[in-house]
């Protein structure tokens, strides 16, 4: 199957929906739609991600972890004033995660986010797929 | 999905959920809202959050919901819930993530038709001074050791550095400094996203906006306060930006790991908590403590900045701008209660709401006790604002507090579908209402539709005893990210 995500109203936030094959498909799509709230169409112009960051968490489960992730790319994010695209995983379980983030510098963002929360955070295994949904405080 | 028919009104603007409605409820759950304001609050889930509310250990009497209510992360945003101190736990998510998120009122000694001729002048320097929009710098980058001063001392630190006039702390919440702020207990990362962000504004539904005083309803409490028909008057509503974004996600994480540690079971994750005793309990108070220091400092940067402004504009006729008040609408603080009829100590969560002390508290400044204490209601964009005080009912009734706002009602998605910019800022224009906004995106997710009537929102709480209407603002300018 092919990832994706889509976005879905909130009274004050952003529902964000992602799917995928594979859990590190889900941890990739799940960044991409990260940065595409941050800065519409930012990864998808960007030639050459030199900006590198890495990233290590353990948490109790798979939705716990993937809220920690997404977490530690906004904080990179704002920080760093840039827009992080990818993810190399050394590895990735349901509750451990070691791998590099990969980014470009873009000064300025379109959308403000302010936390990605655990409020009705969810990872599920379906048969031949992942799905998670996640909302973002902005 | 919680129905009408479970509601039961208790008073002409209070309806109560009982604790039989589910299971794992410690106390009742109470709403404040006219029936009209209501059914707008059943609409999403602001109830089913609030019953979860309900089930925290040691909360007392009731959980409560402001009319503004509107479905949030963990806590609906409008909520109120006073812990024990001693048994009772404390919960970022009913802070929110932008810790002492609030609103600053400075009043001018001049009237509209002195400003009108150079409003526009005048919106155009303020967005300039004023750094506004996404992930936008200040004109400070702090060191580590300058920000731990700020974190530890807040508007204080302002004050010492020559952003402050002399009297400005009296009439600033907790004189714009929470004593058991720690910066040791605020992560270095919270401490990077917030360095450059001291005196900046933001995105979203944070502005400066310039107004003046349309309605006075009760003119002797105005006239205390110092406001008088066609005044202009200045709000500022921001709070402590990435820093405090960081802090609440940082003590979420932590707490989220620690909950088995203390045998609480919680109906959604973002309630995360731990007993306000414990280690993570008492360091998460304090960095929260240290957050909401930055958020005054903030505050008093920018109206610092307004300050210039007004002079540079207007000259020595300008006269000066006085702090009138500033409140933070979300924060836990200890206060004390009168619970069961005996007083007690409580640690109460607002989170999108406003303390709100009657006359004679001692917190209270002493010019104004005998009015109670300023309450500030930002309405939406290119609607009324209000001035309140304190009113005797929210001790009996609210912990103290009341609203803190509009409350959205649509989303920011729909709200972009809905509005052209261009026809909203023509209409804003028609109206007199000059706007200076950052971004398209940013104006249109913030246009009046998207929030509710804020004149009912203030009426339940005037009409409920707990906050008295004093004057109705109009806004001229607003300036925004």
């Amino acid at each position: 199957m092919t990832p994706g995500f889509a976005l879905h109203p909130h009274t004050a936030d952003i529902r964000m929906h992602v799917w995928a094959a594979t859990l590190p498909e889900l941890f990739q799509t799940a960044l991409e739609a990260l940065a595409d709230i941050l800065l519409p169409g930012g990864c998808h112009n960007a030639r050459r991600l030199s900006l590198r960051r890495p990233v290590v968490l353990t948490a109790l489960d798979a939705t716990i972890l993937l809220v920690d992730f997404l977490s530690q790319a906004l904080l990179y994010s704002q920080v760093q004033k840039a827009l992080f695209c990818r993810v190399r995983f050394r590895q990735l379980t349901e509750t451990e995660l070691r791998g590099t983030l990969y980014g470009i510098r873009v000064g300025e963002f379109i959308q403000d986010v302010k936390a990605v929360t655990y409020h009705e955070a969810l990872v599920c295994r379906l048969p031949h797929r992942y799905e998670a949904r996640l909302v973002l405080d902005v | 999905m919680v129905h009408k028919e479970q509601l039961q009104r208790i008073a002409p603007v209070v309806w109560e959920l009982p604790t039989t409605i589910r299971s794992d409820m410690r106390v009742p759950a109470r709403v404040y809202a006219s029936e009209e304001l209501l059914e707008q609050i059943l609409c999403d889930r602001s109830l089913e959050q609030l019953i979860n509310v309900t089930t925290l250990p040691g909360i007392q009497e009731a959980a409560l919901v402001m009319p503004d209510a509107h479905e949030g992360y963990g806590f609906p945003i409008g909520g109120i819930a006073a812990m024990d101190v001693q048994e009772g736990v404390i919960s970022p998510g009913g802070i929110g993530y932008d810790i002492n998120c609030g609103v600053r009122l400075l009043v001018s000694e001049l009237t509209y038709p002195e400003v009108e001729p150079r409003l526009e002048l005048l919106a155009r320097a303020i967005s300039k001074a004023v750094p506004s929009g996404v992930g936008r710098g200040g004109r400070l980058k702090l060191s580590f050791r300058e920000l731990e001063s700020v974190l530890n001392r807040g508007a204080q630190w302002a004050m010492a550095e020559g952003y402050a006039e002399e009297r400005d702390l009296d009439f600033i919440e907790s004189h714009g400094s929470l004593q058991d702020a720690d910066a040791e207990a605020v992560s270095k990362e919270a401490k990077e996203r917030g360095r450059d962000q001291l005196g900046t504004m933001g995105a979203g539904n944070h502005f400066v906006e310039v107004d003046f005083v349309e309605k006075i309803y009760d003119k002797p409490v105005a006239q205390v306060l110092g406001l008088r028909l066609q005044q202009v008057v200045v709000l500022i509503h921001t709070g402590s930006r990435g820093l405090g974004h960081q802090v609440a996600t940082d003590y979420i994480r932590m707490m989220l790991s620690a909950l088995s540690r203390y045998n609480i079971h919680l109906p959604d994750r973002e309630l995360a908590c731990a007993p306000f005793h414990s280690p993570e309990g008492m360091q998460y108070f304090r960095a929260m403590c240290a957050a909401a220091n930055f958020a005054w400092a903030n505050r008093q940067l920018i109206t610092w900045e307004v300050r210039q402004t007004w002079r540079d504009i207007f000259g020595e006729a300008g006269g000066r701008l006085r702090v009138l008040y500033d409140v933070a609408h979300n924060i836990a603080k200890v206060e004390q209660h009168l619970i069961s009829g005996q007083p007690k100590r409580v640690l109460v969560h607002r989170k999108g709401a406003t303390r709100a002390f009657p006359p004679e508290h001692p917190e209270t400044p002493e010019v104004y006790r005998r009015v109670g204490q300023p309450v500030l209601i930002p309405g939406s964009m290119g609607t009324s604002s209000y001035v309140l005080v304190g009113a005797l009912g929210s001790m009996e009734q609210t912990f103290g507090s009341t609203c803190h706002g509009a409350g959205r009602q649509m989303s920011r998605h729909a709200a972009k579908r809905q509005v052209d910019a261009e026809k909203l800022r023509h209409e804003l224009r028609q109206r007199g209402i000059i706007v200076q906004a950052g971004s398209v995106r940013g104006l249109v997710e913030e246009a009046p539709i998207a929030y509710k009537d804020v004149d009912a929102v203030v009426r339940v709480v005037d009409t409920a005893g707990i906050a008295r209407m004093v004057a109705r603002l109009r806004p001229m300018a607003v300036v925004k990210g």
